[in-house]
């Protein structure tokens, strides 16, 4: 059982089969041999990653809102959680719940709710979710929680779907600047040490001035697919514009946690008119700062042990 | 069958708990450990270069094909095949060391991961990038040298709990084996030496991948010294490079043509500065010169007597199992043991008759013996097995296990194991696989008439002989027809063939073994657990010999 011929021809066979398939699906990824295989796949281990699942909580982070609209939804979560068939849902997971279903009102997308049941190998920046085609979910549908965009579904199964994230160096998706509405688009950083690296923005206007801070939306892609209009991305964070681009860069920083990420939702329906820039959060304002001016009377007599006198009003300045 | 359950469930666990729970996390440098790698690696390790790479292409399937995947299909496929076969090819190493397995698991986790990314790199570029791998490759390597010792450690441990729990006869398989063995105090006494050449150079060989240091007890302490009580003093073993075998030394040469007296004989093996060395866990079992390759069959049928000494077989008196015979006795065993059959069982039973201390059966191995015909090429006769019962001794109605194995001579094959109890129906089972010959039939479970088996291959033409290789020089094995009852009866694995005995064994040409691997000697390499070992009483032994290793036993 040392090295014979036997042993051989089976580690030969093996390699054999094994560049076959890369060949295959290297060539065709969607040929019937991978397409087959990846169904086989799909439906053995999703069972096994939605059972492991449901036995172990998710870790992830949530803050008590007190929105009165949110308030105003919990009857719509009851029903979602017995969408979600969970007994139980974590104190997190409600939390993100609820942001996803303000979102989603606001910007008048229908969603199914799922949750994250597995992540990638390697260097694969993709997710599973527990929603599937029994619950209407389709290819090429976007992918959003309560912070803004996560990906776009690229395959489903019977009980699960698998997202590929925003974050992908493959994925690229197509945006509006807030305030001007400038179309550009954005690509993934793909898999970085930090876990969730900042989108590179690229806009195709050469004349606009890209300011951190500025906020994105997704544009709306043919026909809402894989993208829906509305979705929040990101704030523009890093300009690196280069002298003779044809375009814009600047680096975006992700309204959503991508290390993070608990409860989504997919859209399975686009909202009837483009939701434009409402769904983004208030932008952060710069807060006034009062500053007071103190002004010497001249001819007061200064009285040692006692206030000044001669106190003009204080008079409200902006700065900063 | 329980191998294979272990190898299916272990993958299928490390790729659940690896998609679902660990990728999700986000350690710092961004990598995370690759635990099907690892596992593939450990599996590897313990199971041999088939098993690993069988089970590293369905582990590697199953990542591509997982949900989540979006890469190209068959690159974990075609990675973690050769990771599990690489380390299937170190098998033996976790018989021997507890730290160079953990190295090796390590650097294939360390390989597989680069593997892993230049593939990507390489058919994936949109979504693999050059930055992506400098942040993430680093993390992920240490990721996965961190967590391989303990996936080793657990997938041995449960290998080993697993043999333990499936007969007793695992007990060959025992962790350190040898160590067992050398706690039994054979090799203990005066003649160290000689014993050990008798006892260590047979037994010292653990059966590979199962045991080693990292695998630790088998069970609880008491299970563990039942199987210390039952572990043979022979083991089977695998032939290495180098290996010697007895009377073939240089020494020996020197005395061909002479017939050796069985004192002359041990007392060659038994100097210390004699012929070489003989050390634990050498590896052809019964070979005992070592350093010295073998240019000669023995002169003359080497007969070993091997002490298969356990509680529950035949004893004559209700002593302690162990050898505890002191210098004399163990001397004279020794001697006698490497002798003639008939020194040896005088002194066998001069050490029995002692105050019942020892419980020796012993067990007469005749084999490996090279008729020289005047002028003409040595021919290798047809071993033949002899188990002798009697004396003192017989009359145990116990059924024990007791594993032998012994090469009297070059090619010689080796027993596996030995079922029997005295007065009881006795299985000699050959080196097993399927389609080999076994004594005594034991699917039928006939007896060994007179406690006396020549081989009896199917037909007068199917060589005994390795196969395919059927040299001139290996008439010899092919020698003796004889009725099945009580001899060497075919065995049939399937409904098919009638099976032929195969012994693997190398071609004798002009009385050399060609080709193949030799036996080598090896020692016990220095091992990380050796405290852990010190405190449950099995060191490890050594010896150096001229300033390089001598004796370093306590």
């Amino acid at each position: 059982m040392h090295d014979t011929r036997r042993t051989r021809l089976v580690l030969g066979v093996l390699i054999v089969v094994a560049l076959l398939l890369i060949t295959i699906d290297y060539r065709d990824g969607g040929s019937p041999v991978i397409r087959g295989l990846r169904a086989v796949g799909t439906s053995v281990f999703g069972g096994a990653e939605t059972a492991a699942n449901s036995a172990s909580t998710l870790v992830g982070q949530g803050q008590d809102s007190t929105s009165q609209q949110v308030r105003s939804l919990q009857q719509e979560v009851l029903r979602l959680r017995a969408e979600l068939s969970r007994a139980q849902l974590s104190q997190a997971q409600y939390a993100q719940l609820q942001r996803l279903l303000s979102v989603a009102g606001k910007g008048g997308y229908r969603v199914v709710a799922a949750t994250v049941i597995a992540t990638g190998q390697g260097f694969q920046q993709t997710v599973t979710l527990d929603a599937g085609s029994r619950d209407g979910v389709r290819p090429r549908e976007t992918v959003l929680n309560g912070q803004g965009l996560v990906g776009e579904v690229t395959a489903v199964g019977r009980d699960t779907c698998t997202v590929m994230l925003a974050t992908d160096s493959s994925e690229q998706v197509g945006i509006q600047l807030a305030p001007g509405g400038q179309l550009g688009w954005v690509t993934g950083p793909g898999k970085t040490s930090s876990g969730s690296g900042e989108l590179k923005l690229q806009v195709l206007d050469t004349h606009v001035t890209l300011t951190p801070g500025q906020q994105l939306v997704t544009s709306a892609s043919v026909h809402d697919r894989p993208y829906v209009p509305g979705v929040p991305v990101g704030t523009v964070s890093r300009v690196v514009n280069r002298a003779g681009a044809l375009t814009s860069r600047a680096l975006v920083r992700p309204y959503v946690n991508f290390a993070a990420l608990g409860v989504v939702g997919i859209v399975i329906e686009p909202p009837k008119h483009s939701p434009r820039f409402s769904v983004l959060p208030p932008r952060p304002h710069a807060t006034p700062t009062p500053t007071v001016t103190v002004t010497v009377t001249p001819g007061a007599r200064p009285s040692p042990g006692s206030t000044p006198s001669g106190t003009s009003p204080a008079s409200p300045a902006t700065g900063g | 069958m329980r191998k294979i359950v272990l190898s299916v469930v272990a993958v299928a666990v490390a790729l659940v708990v690896q998609l679902t729970y660990l990728n999700g996390l986000h350690l710092p440098g961004g990598g995370v450990a690759d635990l099907v790698l690892v596992m593939t690696a450990a599996l590897g390790l313990a199971g041999g270069p088939v098993p690993g790479a069988v089970t590293g292409f369905v582990a590697g399937l199953g990542l591509d094909l997982a949900p989540p995947g979006s890469g190209i299909v068959g690159i974990y496929a075609l990675v973690l095949c050769i990771v599990g076969w690489t380390c299937g090819r170190f098998r033996g190493t976790v018989a021997r060391s507890a730290l160079v397995p953990m190295l090796i698991a390590a650097g294939a986790g360390a390989a597989g991961e680069i593997l892993i990314a230049g593939l990507g790199m390489a058919l994936q570029p949109a979504q693999v990038s050059w930055a992506s791998v400098r942040q993430v490759l680093p993390s992920a390597i240490m990721y996965d040298v961190v967590i391989s010792p303990f996936v080793l450690y657990l997938i041995l441990l449960t290998r080993a709990w697993l043999a333990g729990a499936r007969a007793p006869s695992a007990a060959l398989a025992a962790p350190g084996g040898s160590a067992l063995q050398s706690r039994q105090g054979l090799a203990g006494g005066g003649s160290r030496q000689g014993l050990a050449a008798a006892g260590g150079a047979a037994g010292g060989a653990v059966l590979p991948g199962l045991g080693g240091w990292l695998a630790g007890p088998a069970q609880s302490r008491r299970a563990r010294r039942d199987a210390a009580r039952r572990t043979p003093r022979l083991g089977p073993g695998a032939g290495r490079a180098g290996d010697g075998w007895i009377g073939s030394s240089a020494a020996a040469r020197s005395l061909a043509g002479r017939p050796l007296s069985g004192h002359a004989l041990a007392s060659l093996v038994a100097r210390p500065h004699g012929t070489g060395a003989a050390r634990l866990r050498s590896g052809v079992a019964g070979s005992a010169a070592g350093g010295q390759l073998p240019r000669t069959l023995p002169a003359r049928p080497v007969h070993l007597r091997l002490t298969g000494g356990s509680r529950r077989e035949g004893k004559s008196a209700g002593g302690r199992t162990r050898l505890r015979g002191g210098a004399r006795g163990l001397g004279a065993l020794g001697r006698g043991a490497l002798g003639d059959g008939r020194g040896a069982r005088r002194a066998l039973d001069r050490l029995g008759r002692r105050g019942g201390r020892g419980s020796f059966r012993p067990v007469v191995l005749t084999g490996g013996a090279v008729r020289r015909p005047a002028g003409g090429q040595p021919v290798p006769a047809a071993p033949r097995f002899k188990i002798h019962s009697g004396g003192a001794l017989g009359g145990s109605t116990g059924r024990g296990t007791t594993g032998l194995s012994a090469a009297g001579g070059i090619g010689q094959p080796t027993l596996r194991s030995l079922r029997h109890g005295l007065g009881q129906p006795r299985r000699l089972r050959m080196n097993g696989r399927r389609g080999d010959g076994m004594l005594g039939r034991p699917l039928t479970g006939s007896r060994l008439g007179a406690g006396r088996a020549a081989f009896s291959p199917a037909g007068p033409g199917a060589g005994i002989g390795p196969a395919g290789r059927s040299g001139p020089s290996s008439r010899g094995w092919a020698a003796r027809s004889r009725a099945p009852r009580g001899g060497l009866a075919p065995v049939r694995p399937g409904k098919g063939r009638p099976a032929t005995p195969r012994f693997r064994s190398r071609p004798l040409v002009a009385g050399r073994p060609q080709s193949g691997k030799r036996p080598r000697f090896s020692h016990s390499r220095w091992a990380v657990l050796t405290l852990l070992a010190r405190r449950r009483g099995a060191v490890p032994r050594s010896w150096r010999r001229n300033g390089r290793r001598s004796a370093a036993g306590r």
